[in-house]
């Protein structure tokens, strides 16, 4: 169908299985389980922190539908269980409903037969008696629907059909999506895809709240905060577009060290950029702003910090230096400069 | 001096578009550093901005005491900003927005246009600068309203018949557009609820827009929304990537309401921010302006307050489900009434109850009424009807609706708060096979 193998997806997905092994901390959930399905020229395999290898499936439909079913099975034995599905590929779409291509998509003649159907996924999960389920898809949406779409055949969820009686009100279900409307998400041949590298950062650094008052932890809405701001090109334009978040959510990981947050600091006026040296001190430790990228983007620790910049002999500009705490995830810091 | 934070909004030119504004606020207290993770001490807090004279209780927040405080403002179009500020009590601190990070109109839809009455029409000799002022045609149609006619199973026919006989409908505007971008100011014509609105009759309006003849846009025009007069009550923009070659007629069309608060509200509903919605709900003016709306029996309103009931958690008031039903029973033509009342009823019920067919039964019917107003309905018509032919895969009936819901939505324009129907791009999908 003229789309060809993509080679991030693999090395994302090997990253996120990897975090998810290694890193994923979430002492409420009773169940810790992955399924994964990987395509790529050569088989994909794994080694876990216990020194378990294994190869890897390919992506195929038949397969996620073996997958897809295990995981829903496994995920229904506590209602406390979280449920984490997270794709990285081909997408047709338009930002809320997505088709998530699989590795034999167009293999015939219907060709979303081998796509799965991602809001029928999504409804279907209602019948999981894990109440709280996480979608990640970072999938392009630059391909014209129309163009390939059928709306009278719209391929499957790839879940049994029948068992769906109820609308999944009673469960909490957002979905991150890491693509604009009409938009491509990118990643660099041969690196993780870049909305996986900050749904990473946000995981285990910055994508958290302070659980009931005492511990740090991720939750879908912070986590889409970190992303958000980690994946912001300031255009204007919103960025990591969410269907479904609620409240505050719900504890996915527990971090086990403070977090930190997400920094923009910008001049106003911009035009005092050129000459401007940051510094952000967090609790006696400078931070220096390395190049001239306007805004900086930064990590720092969450905490107490004073921001500057400073301006070479004889000055041409003043800023007003200030007093922050920061806050994870993130945050916006603009210096007034005159 | 009160500690305060006052919002103010700036545009590159003219007046910055007013707006309602979502605000949350933590006090950030160094003898504490946990404290910024509490609740927040202003859980937010609709904000007017742009607004050429605000009320200072709709754009100023007060703080109980000078220090540093974490502001998280959240815009009508997604974005969000989060600023940390240090407020004294000398005097306000103030919290400037720019227009481009909040609205969801093109940042240049004040650039000035040409009007056929200031531009002389081109000779022959001039054809090649004819080329690159693309003429921008709106129209208003109408359709009375007729059971079975102009639903969503029947909707290419419907449109075709709207664009070949949109040479008899209103011309609204015509100019000659040498910009990316173009703003036309609409009103809207106060309706008499008893006679016209609730008629079974009732004709509704719609807005075809298209450059020079080609790639008409169609939007529902929810005409008689209005607390007054009417006048100025909607924003049409429009623009386009290039002023020539094909580029050049193809024209991104959004409708806009002019009044802040429910103009907000909207845009937060079409992005299921529910929280956000019911927010701005609250807000001062938004509730005086739900009275008087309600006093007019105004449909549209209605409609977006009928999908928050849907989409929300809380359980209906007795009132408010008999509101609901009402909704779908006095306006026969509306959409939205029976999407929002068969979208609750099956969020709350379970496959093979009574209350599951009377769900199945009101989508049905919000199909036969033809395209819905609010995007957010044509949103939840599809995911509902996805349910039933999840829960019932041999619902062929729930299948051929849920196709047509699915072709209207592929063509429309997600992110717009009305519905907002691409011709060319919905004449492009297959038709339903025989």
């Amino acid at each position: 169908m003229g789309m060809g193998q993509l080679t991030s997806p693999p090395l994302s997905a090997l990253k996120v299985l990897e975090w998810m092994d290694r890193e994923l901390n979430n002492p409420y959930a009773p169940l810790k389980s992955i399924e994964i399905l990987i395509s790529r020229p050569a088989p994909a395999s794994y080694t876990d922190k216990d020194g378990l290898a294994a190869a890897i499936d390919g992506a195929t439909f038949a397969n996620f539908e073996v997958s897809a079913k295990a995981w829903l099975d496994r995920a229904s034995t506590d209602e406390r269980n979280v449920a984490i599905f997270y794709f990285c590929g081909h997408g047709l779409g338009d930002g809320v409903n997505s088709h998530l291509l699989m590795s034999d998509y167009g293999s015939t003649n219907r060709p979303l037969r081998h796509a799965i159907n991602f809001p029928a996924f999504r409804l279907a999960m209602g019948a999981c008696e894990a109440t709280k389920q996480l979608f990640l898809l970072d999938a392009c949406r630059v391909v014209d629907p129309t163009m390939l779409l059928d709306p009278y055949n719209m391929g499957d969820s790839g879940l049994p059909p029948g068992n769906v009686t109820k609308m999944p009100t009673h469960v909490a279900n957002p979905v991150i999506y890491s693509a604009r409307t009409g938009e491509q998400a990118f990643g660099p041949p041969g690196g993780i895809s870049y909305f996986t590298d900050a749904l990473i950062h946000g995981l285990g650094r910055c994508g958290v709240y302070l659980s009931k008052g005492t511990k740090w932890a991720v939750s879908p809405n912070h986590l889409q905060l970190a992303i958000a701001g980690l994946l912001d090109d300031f255009s204007g334009k919103p960025q990591c577009p969410v269907d479904g978040l609620v409240g505050t959510g719900f504890e996915i990981h527990y971090l086990d060290k403070p977090p930190e947050v997400v920094v923009s600091v910008s001049l106003n006026p911009s035009t005092s950029n050129q000459e401007a040296t940051i510094k952000v001190n967090c609790s006696g430790v400078e931070h220096v702003r390395p190049n001239l990228d306007h805004p900086w983007r930064t990590f720092l620790p969450f905490g107490p910090c004073a921001v500057n910049a400073e301006f070479p002999a004889p000055p041409k500009y003043t800023a007003k230096p200030m007093q922050l705490h920061l806050q994870p995830p993130w945050q916006e810091i603009e210096l007034e400069v005159q | 001096m009160k500690t305060t934070i006052k919002f103010e909004a700036l545009a590159d030119s003219g007046a910055p578009q007013s707006r309602e504004l979502v605000c949350s606020v933590w006090l950030m207290d160094e003898r504490n550093e946990e404290m910024p993770a509490a609740e927040p001490i202003v859980d937010r807090r609709p904000i007017l901005v742009g607004s050429a004279d605000p009320q200072s209780e709709e754009s100023e927040i007060s703080l109980p005491a000078p220090g540093n405080y974490l502001v998280d403002v959240g815009f009508p179009n997604g974005r969000r900003t989060r600023r940390a500020v240090l407020v004294t009590g000398d005097e306000p601190y103030r919290f400037v927005v720019h227009e481009s990070r909040y609205s969801s109109v093109s940042t240049d839809r004040k650039a000035p246009s040409f009007s056929l009455k200031e531009v002389p029409r081109v000779m022959m000799s001039a054809a090649r600068s004819f080329i690159t002022h693309s003429e921008l045609e709106v129209r208003q149609s109408t359709t009375q309203y007729v059971p079975g006619l102009g639903g969503l199973r029947s909707l290419r026919a419907f449109a075709k018949d709207l664009e070949a006989k949109s040479d008899a409908a209103i011309l609204v505007s015509r100019e000659r557009v040498a910009e990316l971008s173009h703003t036309i100011v609409l009103d809207s014509t106060p309706a008499n609820a008893d006679t016209d609105l609730q008629s079974a009759t009732h004709s509704r309006s719609w807005l075809l827009i298209s450059g020079q003849g080609k790639d008409t846009t169609i939007v529902p025009f929810p005409n008689g929304w209005t607390s007054g007069t009417g006048k100025g009550a909607f924003v049409l923009s429009v623009r386009r990537n290039s002023t020539a070659g094909d580029e050049a007629t193809k024209w991104s069309v959004s409708l806009q309401l002019s009044d802040p608060s429910y103009g907000s509200m909207l845009d937060y509903l079409t992005r299921r921010d529910l929280r956000a919605s019911i927010a701005v709900s609250r807000s001062m003016r938004t509730t005086a302006l739900a009275a008087l709306y309600e006093k007019m029996l105004n449909p549209y309103a209605a409609a977006a307050g009928a999908y928050m009931l849907a989409i929300g958690e809380e359980d209906a008031h007795a009132e408010q489900g008999h509101w609901m039903e009402n909704l779908t029973g006095r306006f026969p033509w509306l959409p939205d009434g029976p999407i929002a009342q068969g979208y609750r009823l099956l969020r709350r019920t379970e496959k093979g109850t009574p209350e599951f067919e009377q769900g199945r039964r009101l989508l049905f019917d919000a199909i036969d009424r033809g395209l819905p107003y609010l995007t957010i309905g044509l949103t939840l018509l599809n995911e509902a009807l996805n349910f039933l032919v999840l829960a019932s895969p041999d619902d062929g009936d729930a299948k051929a609706n849920l196709a047509a819901a699915i072709s209207a939505q592929l063509a429309c324009v997600r992110n717009e708060a009305f519905c907002t129907l691409q011709t060319s791009r919905y004449y492009r999908l297959p038709q339903a096979p025989n």
